[in-house]
This record gives structure tokens, C-alpha cells and sequence, in this order.
């Protein structure tokens, strides 16, 4: 690991202003459990590093029945994951979180981190150590983990995106012009970059307030039991009428099987006002999987992961759909 | 069955205190004085000529000791009856595979010395490559070694009986081909090598071993010093699984930089490290022909198969061939076989022995060509096993004699345990049961001279008592089992004794841990070094009493008179009345069995008597499919073990626990996966291991077939139980389950999505 000198402000003033003086050159590090992994391998050298985590109120879950939930940046995922009002209102949320790593993990990562976590490559080796030219995650243009890629093959993982996206939450960034807003959905740019401009902070994560009758699911897929980064994970999100059941909004959001997490548009927009039963649901399945954009590597190929996210969305489709079900009838 | 005191009984391991507190000492917590931290400088290229190392800048980087390259590390007899002879670093011009050392640095710290490897310059001309066993032994392939033809390291074939005559007798005959992928022991500690030297020029090292006699006599051949100038002490090992069996380079390059520094040098090596340079178990493709009459009898087997051996090994990959031969053949009753062995040298780094020796491959391949056997025949798998199993008085086709032959018990334990007849028929959608068995020997006779064991154990003058053998414990359990075998014996509580880990200045010789026999020779050698310290007590205690020796007996704690409650002397007073009677000397028993197996030898073309025991183990798994997905889920997992006799159940349980984790393992996740000769999945999120998530519960049930040349009945177990018979079980279960045989190795979901795929069409 590269030499780098460590601050911790205490206000968030504090950390702009290092931010902006040290631009390009500084780190937001909070849980540091993405950060210091990139930093060992050499993939991320920053000369400073900025510690948030002493910031006093950047760690909570607010809930208003109008105003929705507000989770602040440094909310551990175990908050997250462990909080009655995110199980209970937006449950989604609270299984993508758990889902995250292994518990220890979870501990000590933060939302915040997990939305800016970089793409990762299992292959990637410290090419420097063995005298072999940087592939493209170490800043080169070579990939030793498939032959004759034009460009890093690895994925996203950033496994509460999909809710996020699917619950049409926002972030909240606070930068040297002020504060702004983004959709989560517009807050990744590509692989591993989001919108916060080198001197902005992220903040919070704000969601909504869910309409009646709106249930999620997130189902991912590893090889492992846990601790496993998704070969390929979906959300789900569907709200219905009351009566009558047709379903008056879906979102499906998609990790693992691109560059950056996605939402399946064309598979949204095929349950929206019609009455979801199982022949659509396979056609909204084989239709998100189409729109995956997966890479392969050795760990699961291209069409393996599009295999993945028809069967997940299938089976989170179906969950979701009986329990707002269950809610909107009884 | 004779009844013991603590022989067969739940008892904890003697470290078990150490090992879950953390208090333990590794090689890698070793911190000594002035020490430095080493780093290796390795081959970036799988074949290439070294034309020019320049050191200068890195010598004079501060903070850096000692630069040594390959040309400092001394070229003489070099190392190893398991790679080729005088090879371990053959040239010092040359390198053959990525990882190969160039060079070492000794600096203050290991960032620095990390650094300072940056520094050095090494210019290349690279060399062709060959990465394929096949292409390999191509004519016109590269050449790796000069004095070897095609890169061939074995090419043999042992026949017996009349293979042809077999088939054709056959009334169905049954071929296929299987493929078992690269694995790596993946022990929780990455190795670490301290290495110091004294003023008189005498070397320490500090190390992991699984074999630290080897690691002395390898290490005084390589850098020409006297044997007696090398000590060896062995600090817990984490993990071993047959990578930590034989001196590695990294302990060589630790030794010339300790002694150019003139300073103790430690190197550790990272994962990836380890990953990317460590050896492995070598793959294997198999053509399996089966032929059986009607009534389910084998007539004939003719296997071909075809190893990557990777670089340099030599003796190990023979052995582990022929190996896989002998110990096959040894599950079931043949008569004609026809095994044609086929091994080659590729530019991938170097294979060695891994937990079990070969029984891995072709178990995959053979159980699971008994499961398409009686498919073909319309019988029971389990039925069928039967029907040929090995039995006690039986001699293998190999000339191997079963003494203790469980096998048959092993089956029909397991199957009964769980369910077997009633799950087999009784379908459920996407859910099967499977079998598998291993066969594994006791001791095998390679070579010539001293196979056995030494113990000596002393009663110190508090009457407590101390134990040493020459082999060392690495995990599997044998400290414990020697301690246990000396309380019995004297007739003391266990907490009494204690087992001291090998130092090789006073350690007698041990020939090390090969062919799962440790277990069987130290509880048969630390018995009569018992026996002969208890005689020595009594002695002194008759003359104490006085009493005839013939009547004396230990119990509560002393020496007493049989049958009388009045005269008695605490152990503790006869042992410190011996201790002051022979000025000092403690009673001391040693005791020694040797190996009176036959050498088995190209000579004697394998066959004969090479293996003093065989035990069995019979594994059944029930999975359950998801055929959407591909994803498999192992419900339950039942092992029978026979090992002859349990010296500790409750070792024997964790071993075989650990096993079929580690088979549930390279059965599912694990695959060493290079390109070019590159490993590409170097790190622990890649090269997938199994969690304590991913591992079912696990039934073991006990088979005691009371091998009779031990003293209490005991074979092996530790090695191969549960481990190997593990895939072929989930392998046949998942058939049974969704019909689609799966013949490579590891299973995963994408090949069972493949293969249901393929099914459909």
C-alpha cells in the first residue's frame, strides 16, 4: 500500500475543504471495507485519505409518513438490514442490505459506501509484483482474466442499488455550490464512477414514502452460501390497484450484469396496467434478462448470468407479486 | 473387543487449549532479535532464459541486508526424491514456469523489501511454452528439460490378468471419460520460514512441517553443511494437506539471505503468492472402460489417463500414478486390468502430494462408472458394490493383502442409515441419492530401509510424563493419539502427559507422514516405549515395595501389588528414587516398530505386498437440484469409516468432517484455472472454498474392522475418509436426481444448466 496522510474533520465543512484542497488526490474513507481492499491491491493510491465517520449526524434512519425514509451516509448496512421501520415499509431494502458481504462486513460498512463500492474483478492480481503490464483495473490496458477484452470485464456489485433504484430513492450530495439531489438511478455513471464530483460528499439516501399496495423482493445469486459478490442479483418492485389487482407500477432493478446497476425498462413497462399471472411473468423475465448486459469471465459467463436474472427475476417477481397480493385483498 | 480406559473414547485434543485460544505459535509468529523480513523476486515468464540480473540498485536502496538471485543459491545436489533430481532450482539460468524465484531480498521491513524487488532488473528472452499434457508430448513440443524426450515423466502401463479375455466374457461393457481439474490445499496459513544462524555456522529454522527429518536432510544436502549443523523446529502448522510435506525454495532462499545478511530472515508469503507459485494437485483425464456379466461380477477394467504434472515433479507424480493404480484396485474384486499411465511435464508451476495422493482423480471417475454400470445391468448401485466389494482375506489384484476389510459393512451402513433402497425409489422432483467408496492404504513401501517409527517416552521425577516421536503433528491428531496410547498403557490419567513437538536436535529420526500411516506406527511404537518405561518403574518400585515385578500393577496413581490394598508407592516417588539412582538419567522407554511391507518396483511391476493395511470408507448423498438455476444442495451427507479401530472418535469425527468439507469443496468451487500459466483466480474470493454455509451436516457412522497388525486394531482414516467418495456420491445422486451425468470436475450450476440443456435436445 502507497504512503498516504489520514485526516478526520469533524464537521462536514471540515471535509470539504480538504476535499477541495487535496482535489483528485483525496478519498472519502468511511467503513473502508471497499476502499482499503482497492488500496492494497494497488487499484486506488490516495495520497489523503478523508475520514467521515466522525461527522456527528450522518448516522440514522429517519421515517415520516409523508416524507419517507432518510438514511444517513455512515448507517451501517447492519442498521440498515436490523431496522424495523426499513423491514416493515420498505423490506426490499432490508434484504438487499443483508445480503451485503458477511456479517462483519455489514458491521462496519456503511450505505453510503456501498452505493460508491467499486466494480470488482476476481482475477484481478498485483501485476506490479509480477512484473506483468497493469490490466485495465489497475489503470493498463490488458485483461488477464478474459482473453481479448476491449475493456475491464468486471461488474457492479453494488447490492442495494436495485432497491434504491426499484424504491425511487435519491441521494443527497452537499458540494462547494451546495446541496443537490440525484435519482440513484442517475447517481452511477460507469464502471465504478458515480455523479459526486471530486469535492462533493454524499450524504443521505432518501426514499420515498411507498404508495398502498406496493411490495419488493431482492433475490441474488452466488456461488456460495455467503459472503459471495452476486453473479447476478435482482430487485423487484411492483405496486397494484386497489381491487382490481392490475398492476399500476413495477421496477426491476438489475446488479452483477453490467457495469453499472440497471433497471430493466422493457420488463417494467410489460406489467404496467395489465394484470401480472404467470405467462407474463415469464416474459417480463426473459425480457430483463435480454436487457442485462452482462460480461463473462471464469467465475460465470455472460449467459450464464442472463440465465441468472430471468430466473431471479421470475422467482422475486413472483414473491413480490403474492404478497401484494396478500396485502392489497386481505 | 477388548475394553480400554481411554482407547476409543471422545477425548480432546492435548492442544486443543492452544489452538482455540490463540496462544498457539505458528512459524509466522516467530519474532526474533535483529530480524528482517525476506521477499522472493519471481518469473514473470512460464519459459524463459535469464540473460542479465543487475542487484546494484537494490542493494543500495536503505534498509535493504541481502540481494541474492539464483545464482547465489548454491547449485550442488539440489533437493528432492519427489522432483527430478538435483532440480528444485535446476538452472540457474532458466525459468519454467511464472513464479519460478530469481532472486531475494532481505530489508528491515517487508514493505521495504517489496520495494526494493522492484529495483532489480532481470532481462528475459523468452522461451515457447507448452501448457497442455497432450501437446507436450507432441513431438516438436517445447522442450522444458534438454535431457527429456516429449516432456514425458511417466508412460507406463500395469496389466494383470488378460484384460481382452475380460471383455470379452463381458456381457455389458460400459466406457466414458472423466476429467478432475486442479486443486489447491488452500491452508489457512500461507507459509512462513524463519531461518537463523549461529556463530558456529549452524543453521535453525523455524518452520510448519508435515515432514521436519526431510526438511533437515534437504536443507543440509542443498547448502552442503553437515546434517548436524541444521535444526528444524516445528511450530504448529496451519494446514498442511500435503503441501507442506518436502523443503520448499522459499526455505532455501531464507537460509542464503539469513546467512548473507548476517541476520535471522523471515519470509511469509501472501495468497496470492501462494496462490499463483504454490503446488497443487495435478488433474487427470480418464478413459474408463468397465466390462461385468450379468449378474453384475467386473470381468475387466482398462483405464487411460493422462496427468498435467506441471514442472518439475517427478517422483511424486509416478507415485502418485501408479498410486492411483494400486489403490483403485483395491476397493473391488478384478481380476483383468489394464491401467496405462501417461504423465507430462507442462510450463504451469509445480504439482505435488495433496490429502490422499491420487485418490481423488479416478474415485470420480471409477464410482461414478459403477453407477453407469448398474444402470446398464438394472441393478442397485449399492447392490452392485456389494457384489464385488473387497473382503478380509482377500488379495487385491495388485497383491495387496486385506486383512481388516470393512468395505462391505461400510455400504450397507450407510445405505441403510440413510434411507437408501427407500429414496432410490421413491422419487421426488429434482432430488437423488448417490454412493461412493474409497479404498486407501496404510504405509506403502516405496524404497528400501527404515519405514517405521521411534517413541521414547521418560517419567520425569513428579511422575509426569513426556513423549517424543520423530513424526510430526500437523493438524490430523496423531500428538493426542500417542498421548492417549501412554496414559493407557501406564495407567495414568491423559492430563499427565505430555507430547513434545519435533525439534530435530532432539527428536528421533521420523520417515515421515506418506500413505496415511502415521497413526499406525506411533500408536504401535509409542506402545512399547510405554511398555518398556513401565517395566523400568517397576523395577525400581520392586526394590521400593519390595515385590516381585511380575505382581506389581499401577493404579490410583501408583505402583501397587495386585490384589492388595495396603502396599503401594506413588508413581511420583518411584520415578524421582529411579531419577536420583541413575544420577540424573530420567527412566526413559524408547520403543520401535518397523515396516516389513514388500517394495513395490517397476521390477516387480508394482505388484506385491507394498501396503501393510487398506481402509474403506462408503460415503451416500442426497441432493436436491433446483433445475432452473442449476444450483445443487447437498440435504444430507452420511460417512461410514473404517479405519480399523477409532483410537480418538473424536479426532476421527473432525477429520472426517473436515474432509468431506474439503471434498465439498473441490466437488462444487474449486478449480485452479490458468491461461497460459497464469493462474487466474489467485485469491481467496476466487479460488472458492467452501464456508461453514456451505457444508451439510455431516452423519459419520463407525466401522471397526480391527486391522490385525496394529496392537489396538488401527488403520488410517484422517487422509482419504469422506474427502474423495464425497463427488462421486453428489455426482451419482445429482444423476439420480435430474438425469444428467456430470464428468468434470467441479460441478457447477452453468455445467448442470448445460447438461439439462444438452439433455433436452
Amino acid at each position: 500500500m502507497k504512503d498516504f496522510e489520514y485526516f478526520e474533520p469533524v464537521t462536514l465543512n471540515e471535509a470539504r475543504s480538504l476535499l477541495i484542497r487535496y482535489r483528485g488526490r483525496a478519498k472519502v474513507i468511511a467503513g473502508g471495507t471497499d476502499l482499503l481492499v482497492g488500496m492494497k491491491q494497488g487499484i486506488v493510491n490516495p495520497a489523503y485519505l478523508v475520514n467521515i465517520k466522525k461527522i456527528p449526524g450522518l448516522n440514522h434512519i429517519d421515517y415520516d409518513e409523508k416524507e419517507g425514509f432518510r438514511i444517513g451516509v455512515l448507517t451501517t448496512l447492519h442498521m440498515v438490514e436490523t431496522s424495523l421501520e426499513v423491514n416493515n415499509k420498505i423490506g426490499v431494502l432490508a434484504e438487499a442490505a443483508h445480503k451485503v458481504g458477511a456479517r462483519r462486513l455489514r458491521n462496519v460498512g456503511t450505505i453510503g459506501g456501498n452505493l460508491c463500492q467499486d466494480t470488482k474483478c476476481l482475477h484481478y492480481a498485483k501485476t506490479y509484483l509480477w512484473g506483468w503490464a497493469p490490466c485495465y483495473k489497475g489503470g493498463g490496458d490488458a485483461c488477464y482474466a478474459v482473453k481479448g477484452a476491449k475493456s475491464c470485464p468486471a461488474m457492479a456489485i453494488t447490492e442495494t442499488a436495485p432497491a434504491l433504484i426499484c424504491l425511487g430513492a435519491r441521494a443527497r450530495l452537499i458540494g462547494p455550490k451546495g446541496e443537490r439531489t440525484v435519482a440513484i438511478e442517475d447517481f452511477f455513471v460507469s464502471a465504478g464512477v458515480t455523479v459526486l464530483a471530486e469535492d462533493e460528499i454524499l450524504t443521505a439516501i432518501e426514499i420515498p414514502q411507498p404508495p398502498p399496495h406496493t411490495a419488493g423482493v431482492y433475490l441474488k445469486y452466488s456461488k456460495r452460501g455467503a459472503i459471495d459478490f452476486a453473479i447476478a442479483g435482482a430487485a423487484v418492485v411492483l405496486t397494484l390497484q386497489s381491487g382490481d389487482g392490475v398492476c399500476s407500477n413495477a421496477r426491476i432493478g438489475l446488479i452483477g450484469v453490467a457495469r453499472t446497476p440497471i433497471r430493466a425498462r422493457r420488463a417494467e413497462g410489460m406489467m404496467r396496467g395489465k394484470k401480472i399471472e404467470s405467462d407474463l411473468i415469464d416474459q417480463v423475465a426473459k425480457s430483463a434478462s435480454k436487457e442485462a448486459r452482462p460480461l463473462g469471465d471464469t467465475y460465470a459467463s455472460a449467459s450464464y448470468r442472463r440465465t441468472m436474472v430471468e430466473a431471479l427475476v421470475k422467482r422475486a417477481t413472483k414473491k413480490a407479486l403474492a404478497v401484494v397480493t396478500r396485502e392489497a385483498t386481505g | 473387543m477388548k475394553e480400554y480406559r481411554i482407547i476409543g473414547k471422545r477425548v480432546p485434543r492435548l492442544d486443543a487449549k492452544e489452538l482455540v485460544t490463540g496462544k498457539a505459535k505458528y512459524s509466522g509468529d516467530i519474532v526474533l532479535p535483529m530480524m528482517l523480513h525476506g521477499k522472493i523476486l519471481r518469473s514473470p515468464y512460464p519459459h524463459a532464459r535469464i540473460l542479465h540480473i543487475d542487484t546494484s540498485k537494490a542493494e543500495r536502496m536503505p534498509g535493504v541486508k541481502a540481494v541474492v538471485t539464483r545464482r547465489d543459491v548454491p547449485q550442488r545436489k539440489r533437493l528432492h526424491w519427489y522432483i527430478r533430481p538435483g532440480k528444485e532450482i535446476e538452472d540457474a539460468d532458466k525459468v519454467r514456469c511464472i513464479g519460478d524465484e530469481v532472486a531475494g531480498v532481505a530489508a528491515v521491513d517487508e514493505t521495504l523489501a517489496e520495494e526494493a524487488l522492484g529495483l532489480i532488473g532481470v532481462e528475459y528472452e523468452e522461451l515457447p511454452a507448452v501448457f497442455d499434457p497432450e501437446e507436450a508430448m507432441k513431438p516438436g513440443a517445447p522442450q522444458i528439460y534438454d535431457d527429456v524426450k516429449n516432456n514425458i515423466v511417466i508412460d507406463e502401463i500395469i496389466e494383470r490378468g488378460d484384460v481382452e479375455k475380460g471383455f470379452r466374457d463381458a456381457d455389458v461393457i460400459v466406457e466414458e471419460s472423466f476429467t478432475t481439474q486442479p486443486v489447491v490445499h488452500s491452508h489457512l496459513e500461507t507459509i512462513p520460514t524463519v531461518a537463523s544462524w549461529d556463530a558456529s555456522g549452524k543453521l535453525t529454522i523455524w518452520i510448519g512441517s508435515m515432514w521436519p527429518a526431510g526438511e533437515r536432510a534437504d536443507l543440509a544436502d542443498t547448502l552442503d553443511i553437515p546434517l548436524s549443523k541444521v535444526r528444524v523446529i516445528n511450530c504448529f502448522v496451519g494446514g498442511a494437506f500435503g503441501n507442506r510435506a518436502r523443503l520448499s525454495c522459499q526455505t532455501v532462499f531464507a537460509a542464503v539471505l539469513a546467512r548473507q545478511a548476517g541476520h535471522p530472515v523471515k519470509i511469509v508469503n501472501t495468497r496470492e503468492e501462494e496462490y499463483m507459485t504454490g503446488p497443487y494437485r495435478m488433474g487427470v483425464k480418464f478413459q474408463w472402460k468397465l466390462g461385468a456379466r450379468r449378474d453384475g461380477t467386473i470381468t475387466a477394467e482398462h483405464v487411460k489417463a493422462i496427468a498435467d504434472a506441471g514442472v518439475r515433479t517427478q517422483a511424486v507424480c509416478r507415485g502418485i500414478m501408479i498410486g492411483m493404480t494400486l489403490r483403485s484396485n483395491a476397493l473391488y474384486r478384478y481380476n483383468n486390468v489394464r491401467w496405462e499411465l501417461k504423465a507430462a511435464w507442462t510450463n504451469k508451476t509445480r504439482t505435488t502430494m495433496f490429502r490422499g495422493f491420487g485418490t481423488a482423480q479416478p474415485t470420480f471417475a471409477r464410482e461414478s462408472m459403477m453407477d453407469i454400470l448398474a444402470k446398464k445391468l438394472g441393478m442397485d448401485t449399492a447392490g452392485l458394490k456389494l457384489k464385488n466389494a473387497i473382503r478380509t482375506g482377500d488379495v487385491t489384484v495388485h497383491g495387496w493383502q486385506i486383512n481388516s476389510g470393512g468395505l462391505s459393512d461400510c455400504i450397507k451402513k450407510t445405505a441403510e442409515s440413510a434411507g437408501w433402497k427407500e429414496k432410490r425409489t421413491k422419487k421426488i422432483p429434482g432430488r437423488g441419492i448417490g454412493i461412493a467408496s474409497i479404498a486407501h492404504e496404510t504405509e506403502w513401501r516405496s524404497g528400501e530401509g527404515f519405514l517405521g517409527c521411534t517413541a521414547f517416552v521418560r517419567i520425569l521425577p513428579d511422575g509426569r510424563v513426556n513423549v517424543m516421536t520423530g513424526e510430526a503433528e500437523y493438524g490430523q491428531g496423531g500428538d493426542t493419539a500417542c498421548g492417549m496410547v501412554v496414559a493407557e498403557e501406564l495407567g495414568i490419567p491423559l492430563d499427565w502427559v505430555e507430547v513434545t513437538r519435533i525439534d530435530t536436535d532432539i527428536s528421533p529420526y521420523g520417515v515421515g507422514p506418506w500413505g496415511s500411516r502415521l497413526l499406525y506406527f506411533e500408536t504401535a511404537a509409542t506402545r512399547l516405549a510405554a511398555l518398556d518405561a513401565k517395566r523400568q518403574l517397576f523395577e525400581i518400585a520392586s526394590r521400593m515395595l519390595p515385590a516381585k515385578v511380575e505382581d506389581l500393577e499401577i493404579g490410583d496413581e501408583k505402583v501397587k501389588i495386585i490384589g492388595s490394598s495396603g502396599r503401594a508407592v506413588s508413581i511420583a516417588e518411584v520415578a524421582q528414587a529411579a531419577t536420583y539412582a541413575r544420577g540424573g538419567a530420567f527412566i526413559t522407554g524408547k520403543g520401535t516398530v518397523d515396516s516389513d511391507a514388500e517394495s513395490f518396483t517397476k521390477a516387480t511391476k508394482y505388484y506385491g505386498r507394498s501396503a501393510l493395511a487398506t481402509y474403506f470408507d462408503t460415503a451416500v448423498a442426497e441432493v436436491q437440484v433446483d433445475t432452473e438455476t442449476g444450483e445443487i444442495k447437498v440435504l444430507n451427507l452420511t460417512v461410514a469409516s473404517d479405519c480399523g479401530k477409532a483410537i480418538n472418535l473424536l479426532s476421527l469425527e473432525g477429520q472426517i468432517q473436515g474432509a468431506t468439507a474439503m471434498g465439498i469443496g473441490s466437488k462444487f468451487f474449486e478449480e485452479r484455472i490458468t491461461q497460459e500459466g497464469r493462474m487466474l483466480n489467485s485469491t481467496l474470493t476466487s479460488y472458492q472454498v467452501p464456508t461453514a454455509l456451505d457444508i451439510p451436516s455431516i452423519k459419520m457412522l463407525l466401522v471397526e474392522s480391527m486391522e490385525p497388525s496394529n496392537p489396538y486394531g488401527a488403520k488410517g482414516a484422517g487422509e482419504s475418509t469422506g474427502i474423495d467418495s464425497t463427488a462421486p456420491a453428489i455426482a451419482n445422486a445429482i444423476y439420480d436426481a435430474i438425469g444428467v451425468r456430470i464428468k468434470s470436475l467441479p460441478i457447477t450450476p452453468e455445467k448442470i444448466l448445460k447438461a439439462l440443456e444438452e439433455k433436452r435436445r
